[in-house]
């Protein structure tokens, strides 16, 4: 018997061409995520298999060979301010984002204990407690990690990297990708945690990979140098699984085979800046947080955070928020943690704090004002300025210029008591975002020689008048790095240099990689 | 039979806007009823052939070489069979079959995946 045919219909114009053009994007697509998803994870699983180890389960030192291979080629020697009074020396680490830095685990995990290696062991003191500070977000090139992170990765080399700064439509591009990649465990926290709001759902889906990549990772390097270490990241809060189903869903294809997964506990995503310590503190908590001795959830947070990935802000008011805006005891100092923004924060003008006002009323205001209420004397400011360093603001102000109302502040400002503030700053074009600056370590009272960023010899006509203050050279510089773009205050040169590293400039990314150090004296701690 | 021949004795394919209409409504009824209500009035649709957010934008689900409605075992078939297939398509494509699934409607024979799993497409109800 003759089957009848198919009820069938000729498609318009269009229909047709969306049709052809579905044929050579989405079939190829198709292809290339099947194939990822066939040969890519098992491969990866296969190797693992193989080999005995995974590549997020590495022990030992990296090699010198292996620290020349993922070295970038703009490292210069760490410089620093020695004092025989010191009690704790403090690094400030300026790493130059590379996504070829997180290829997987192992790229990763010998790229920052080569940082350790060749910028901080050289330097130490023994006997003295050590402390390294690396720069805001240095968790976020490690979502690109791994097989789900392979075309984000390419984008990154490839001509699709950038389209302007003022419209990155190649990140949004790559934030799509990864979304797509990560889709499985998006997939599964939605139904578990959701709704969730999309522009941060990929962080959350991203928690194991995190947890390895940086929680993990970083408190291992704590304990195996016996040092402080400050990371900051956008995670959610976590825990640690066993249950085969959750490690199926949760677990990075990368780690597999394992019996375990970090798994988000809620869908709340924060800018959280960890401190680890040399010693494990807490036996129960999950893995990478068992010499944690701090963590700060970042607040008031910045414009692009809020709107462009949504992230949750940490506590505004109330005891929770003062708790945030403390810290730990280490070596003679209380240790805060206040990530770029929040070291703005202090809700008056340099020098002039109203009468009756109330520090901690509401952090998103006056956060730095509240962290001086609870007695912190160092300051860390994780850093990661989204744009170019030697350039303009939108408010009119020259850019180095606006740094100095945190860094150079929180040591000067007589409404305040800081003793020291510490601020590693990221370097690196992240597709069409540029991550430029100078790294610093500033302390009160301190008479060195007198030094300032490039551009801030004076008030410029477009500055704002209260930024006076903070121009011209500053003697409470204990350690500045050198802007990669040059130095000197012609501003129109600066912003000509500043041009030519960001994307598609003529020395686009030739940011410098290097280290600052500063020994820190109790005595200078408080003032009266 | 031409193509030209099919066009004139066809009934009125669903076009691949109304149809992705009907998907939207869908699925904002699911998340709005928590799922709950949609799969109660999803049971009740099924037997004139038809998903809640088909009813609202005029649609129906027919075989596709008969033309006629069809019975309960086919509307299991790909309601619980062909969405699932490509749900799962798409997890382990990154997403992207979960675009080729729905892409597919783009065809003469106005067949997204879930209908090709199952033998049906989708009318417009005058």
């Amino acid at each position: 018997m003759n089957r009848p045919p198919k009820l069938r219909r000729r498609l318009s114009v269009t229909g047709r061409l969306c049709r052809g053009v579905g044929w050579v994007t989405l079939v190829p697509l198709m292809v290339f995520a099947v194939g990822l998803q066939l040969v890519g994870a098992p491969a990866a699983m296969v190797g693992n298999l193989v080999t005995g180890e995974r590549a997020d389960q590495r022990a030992g030192t990296p090699s010198a060979r292996e620290c020349d291979e993922v070295r970038s080629p703009r490292q210069e020697p760490t410089s620093g301010h020695v004092d025989p009074d010191g009690t704790l020396r403090v690094f400030a680490i300026q790493y130059t984002l590379d996504f070829s830095d997180v290829v997987d685990y192992a790229t990763w995990r010998t790229t920052v204990r080569c940082l350790i290696e060749e910028l901080v062991q050289p330097y130490r003191r023994p006997g003295q407690p050590t402390m390294v500070v690396f720069p805001e977000d240095m968790g976020l090139p490690t979502i690109a990690m791994g097989t789900r992170g392979w075309s984000a990765r390419q984008q990154a080399r490839s001509f699709a990297r950038s389209a302007s700064e003022a419209v990155p439509l190649g990140l949004a591009g790559a934030l799509g990708q990864l979304n797509l990649a990560y889709a499985p465990q998006v997939a599964a926290y939605q139904a578990r945690l959701g709704p969730i709001d999309p522009r941060k759902q990929v962080f959350v889906a991203a928690t194991d990979t995190f947890v390895r990549a940086v929680n993990i990772t970083f408190s291992e390097i704590a304990r195996d140098y016996g040092v402080y270490v400050v990371v900051s990241n956008n995670q959610a809060a976590y825990r640690q699984t066993s249950n085969p189903a959750e490690v199926a869903v949760f677990a990075d294809p990368q780690a597999q085979p394992t019996d375990t997964a970090y798994v988000a506990t809620s869908q709340r995503v924060t800018n959280t800046t960890f401190l680890w310590g040399p010693d494990v503190v807490n036996r129960s908590a999950p893995d990478g947080n068992q010499n944690l001795l701090f963590a700060n959830e970042k607040v008031p947070l910045t414009p692009l955070e809020k709107d462009l990935i949504g992230l949750d802000e940490g506590p505004r008011s109330g005891p929770a928020a003062e708790a945030n805006a403390g810290g730990p005891e280490i070596a003679g100092f209380k240790v805060g943690l206040a990530t770029s923004y929040p070291a703005f924060a202090y809700g008056y003008p340099f020098g002039e704090r109203p009468a009756g006002f109330e520090p901690c009323a509401d952090t998103a205001v006056s956060f730095a004002a509240c962290q001086d209420a609870q007695g912190v004397t160092v300051q860390i400011q994780a850093d990661a300025n989204p744009g170019r360093w030697a350039t303009t603001t939108l408010d009119g102000n020259w850019q180095p210029l606006e740094w100095m109302s945190s860094v150079w502040r929180s040591v000067a400002d007589p409404t305040v008591g800081f003793a020291y503030n510490v601020t590693p700053m990221m370097n690196g074009n992240l597709l069409d975002l540029v991550f430029d600056g100078q790294t610093s370590i500033t302390g009160r009272g301190f008479s060195g020689r007198p030094q300032m960023f490039v551009g801030n010899d004076r008030l410029g006509a477009a500055d704002s008048e209260d930024l006076a203050v903070y121009a011209g050279a500053k003697q409470e510089f204990l350690a500045m790095t050198p802007w990669s773009g040059g130095s000197g205050n012609d501003r129109a040169r600066l912003e000509r240099e500043a041009t030519a590293l960001a994307p598609r400039g003529v020395r686009e990314g030739e940011y410098t990689q290097t280290a600052v150090f500063a020994d820190l004296v109790p005595k200078t701690q408080r003032l009266p | 039979m031409s193509l030209a021949e099919a066009d004139r004795a066809a009934p009125l394919l669903a076009q691949p806007v109304r149809r992705l209409a009907g998907f939207v409504v869908d699925v904002g009824l699911f998340v709005v009823t928590l799922a709950v209500g949609w799969i109660v009035w999803s049971v009740f649709e099924a037997r004139v052939s038809r998903t809640p957010g088909m009813r609202i934008t005029g649609q129906r689900i027919v075989d596709v070489r008969t033309g006629e409605v069809v019975d309960g075992r086919r509307m299991a078939r790909r309601q619980l069979l062909g969405i699932p297939l490509a749900l799962l398509l798409g997890a382990v494509t990154c997403g992207v079959g979960w675009l080729f699934s729905g892409w597919l409607v783009v065809s003469p024979s106005r067949q997204a995946l879930w209908d090709r799993v199952a033998g049906t497409t989708v009318v417009e109800v005058l």
